[in-house]
């Protein structure tokens, strides 16, 4: 089952991190780092997309006592959420490139 | 100098002056907190997995307390956007009608009952209330009931062990069902040797019973050597077992004196019919099994540190409370001082108590390894080798001072130990060999890196001085009105 999600500049972050490396994995910390979001707040949108079956999560599996720390969750993007975050950035750019166009001065314009 | 002037002084001399370092150092366990309280916002199928995912990325801010501060108040602060985008979600795992019991509540119900029921046996024993044959029912009964009491909760334990890592979630869970099934048999067994007490049963003859009994002890031995605990090198290994081995040669020669001896001695038998092989076997059997239950439970108490994802301590003390009950009955019974029921069985109520208690405690949603890893081994369970060591060898005096001869199986026990202590020693000497010849090879290159770095800056410094002297040298060619190029067509001095 997937629900609606809404696309916010914040989930275009996460899901640039994500596609970044689509058959990677990440953990939260390290999304909320290369996002450059608050910690916290990576958290509800990786929830959001998790509810949205464009992200799974599983446990890493090692053992805490050789490794020296708690075994960390990773998420990394489900099939349609590759297609899905592909279109939505790709829907982002192109509302964005025509204002960039017009705002870049034209080779032969009146300014030269 | 009033007191209270006295107070204020103290406070800013003393007290001011640490109190940013405390509150840094106290910054993780703030943290933790936080995040736990972050994590009691989310929707309740989801706090487990929340406050264990967050409480793993505490471990990245290591050594960096303001910044993991920091990222707990960050988690807290978005804790409503999360519960939001986790209402209703798809994700919860399907509720099922249950009746959910508060592991705090539960465990606190659990210690008062406990030790009522301990409090409660022991007055009853000491009293004697409504005669010796009710005493001595009650006593079984009690003993079995606490057993199988322990067994399910146990049971429960395995069932709300958190992930901690496939290995060590799996290996808590089968620490908790062996457990389990050594107290649920223990209590069945005593519970149906307490009936044939009561109806001699043709078909159950004693031994058997007994033998199921002491098929609890193989379990529970297992059950403890299950759960996990720290792996440390290959030399630090034969320690550990020179330090079991030691602990079992000792109460070796504890038992010997006080449960071995009087069941072989000759003279306690006399008059009495020779009893069937098979319970013969089961008696002796007993007081061994008790010293392999003691020495686990003590080399994992020596071994333990720091908390733990199992209760070790209290687990440790519960099997050493049974063991101390089941051989001081060995010992009563042996020296036919035991009649239908003795103080000495509080002990085994108070270890399958302990046990329920131990398997009742809330678990932290984590194995805190940094604070285990931290926290040093004390004294006290360093030397507890040695303590029975002393307390054998004690032992060994009073034999020799009673009887005025040391019996040949003590003897030769002394002499294991004495080989068991003097390998322990060149064990520990080779580590603190192995040891200083790390710390001397750092040392060299330390050593070597400081006298490159001298070497480095004596160059700089007779480069510095070779410039200074140039441009003096310089300054002092430079006449008034004279132009630099005059200078530049000059030849080079050699430096």
């Amino acid at each position: 089952m997937t629900t609606k999600l809404r696309i916010t500049l914040q989930v275009q972050a996460v899901l640039k991190v994500l596609l970044d490396e689509p058959f990677g994995e990440h953990y939260g910390l390290e999304v909320a780092r290369e996002a450059g979001l608050l910690s916290g707040s990576v958290y509800p949108i990786l929830a959001r997309l998790e509810q949205a079956d464009w992200v799974s999560s599983e446990w890493e599996d090692i053992d805490p006592v050789a490794e020296g720390r708690r075994p960390r969750r990773y998420y990394r993007l489900t099939g349609e959420g590759i297609k899905g975050a592909r279109a939505a950035l790709t829907d982002t750019l192109q509302r964005i490139s025509p204002r960039w166009n017009q705002a870049k001065p034209s080779p032969g314009g009146s300014g030269a | 100098m009033t007191v209270k002037q006295l107070l204020v002084a103290v406070i800013v001399t003393l007290v001011l002056p640490m109190l940013p370092q405390e509150l840094y150092a106290w910054c993780p366990t703030v943290a933790g907190w936080l995040i736990r309280l972050a994590a009691r916002l989310v929707p309740a199928p989801h706090r487990a997995r929340y406050a264990q995912e967050w409480l793993a990325q505490l471990d990245a801010w290591e050594g960096r307390n303001l910044a993991a501060l920091l990222y707990a108040l960050s988690i807290l602060f978005q804790s409503p956007r999360m519960r939001l985008a986790l209402r209703g979600s798809v994700l919860a795992p399907p509720q099922r009608r249950r009746i959910r019991v508060n592991p705090r509540v539960a465990y606190r119900l659990g210690v008062v009952l406990a030790a009522l029921t301990a409090g409660s046996l022991t007055a009853w024993l000491s009293l004697e209330v409504g005669g010796p044959v009710l005493t001595g029912l009650v006593d079984h009964s009690t003993q079995g009931a606490a057993a199988l009491c322990a067994g399910v909760a146990c049971f429960y334990a395995s069932r709300r062990v958190p992930f901690v890592g496939r290995v060590l979630t799996r290996a808590l869970r089968l620490g908790w069902r062996l457990l389990g099934a050594a107290a649920v048999s223990s209590g069945l067994a005593t519970l149906l040797g307490a009936y044939h007490d009561r109806v001699p049963l043709r078909e159950t003859p004693l031994p058997l019973v007994d033998a199921w009994s002491l098929a609890a002890i193989p379990l529970l031995v297992t059950g403890m050597l299950a759960f996990p605990i720290a792996v440390g090198q290959p030399a630090a290994r034969i320690r550990t077992l020179l330090d079991a081995l030691i602990i079992a040669a000792s109460l070796l020669a504890v038992s010997w004196v006080t449960s071995i001896s009087p069941l072989l001695d000759p003279i306690n038998q006399l008059g009495a019919a020779p009893a069937p092989r098979a319970q013969q076997a089961v008696e002796l059997a007993r007081p061994i099994f008790d010293i392999l239950v003691a020495t686990v439970a003590l080399s994992l108490l020596a071994r333990t540190r720091g908390r733990n994802p199992a209760p070790m301590t209290m687990l440790c003390l519960a099997l050493l409370a049974l063991a101390v009950a089941s051989s001081g009955y060995v010992h009563l019974e042996a020296t036919d001082r035991y009649g239908t029921y003795n103080l000495i069985d509080v002990g085994r109520v108070v270890g399958w108590l302990l046990i329920l208690v131990a398997a009742l405690r809330p678990i932290a949603a984590h194995a805190e390894q940094r604070e285990q890893r931290e926290q040093r081994q004390s004294l006290a369970r360093v030397t507890l080798p040695y303590a029975l060591l002393a307390l054998a060898i004690l032992t060994m005096i009073t034999v020799r001072l009673a009887t005025d001869q040391l019996n040949r199986f003590l003897l030769l026990d002394s002499i294991v130990l004495a080989a068991l202590v003097i390998a322990r020693q060149l064990v520990t000497l080779m580590e603190n060999q192995q040891l200083n010849r790390r710390l001397e090879r750092m040392v060299d290159g330390l050593s070597e890196r400081e006298a490159q770095l001298e070497r480095a800056l004596q160059r700089e410094q007779q480069a510095a001085e070779r410039l200074r002297l140039r441009i003096r040298e310089l300054e002092g060619r430079m006449e008034p009105g004279r132009s630099f190029k005059g200078l530049e067509r000059s030849p080079p001095e050699s430096p």
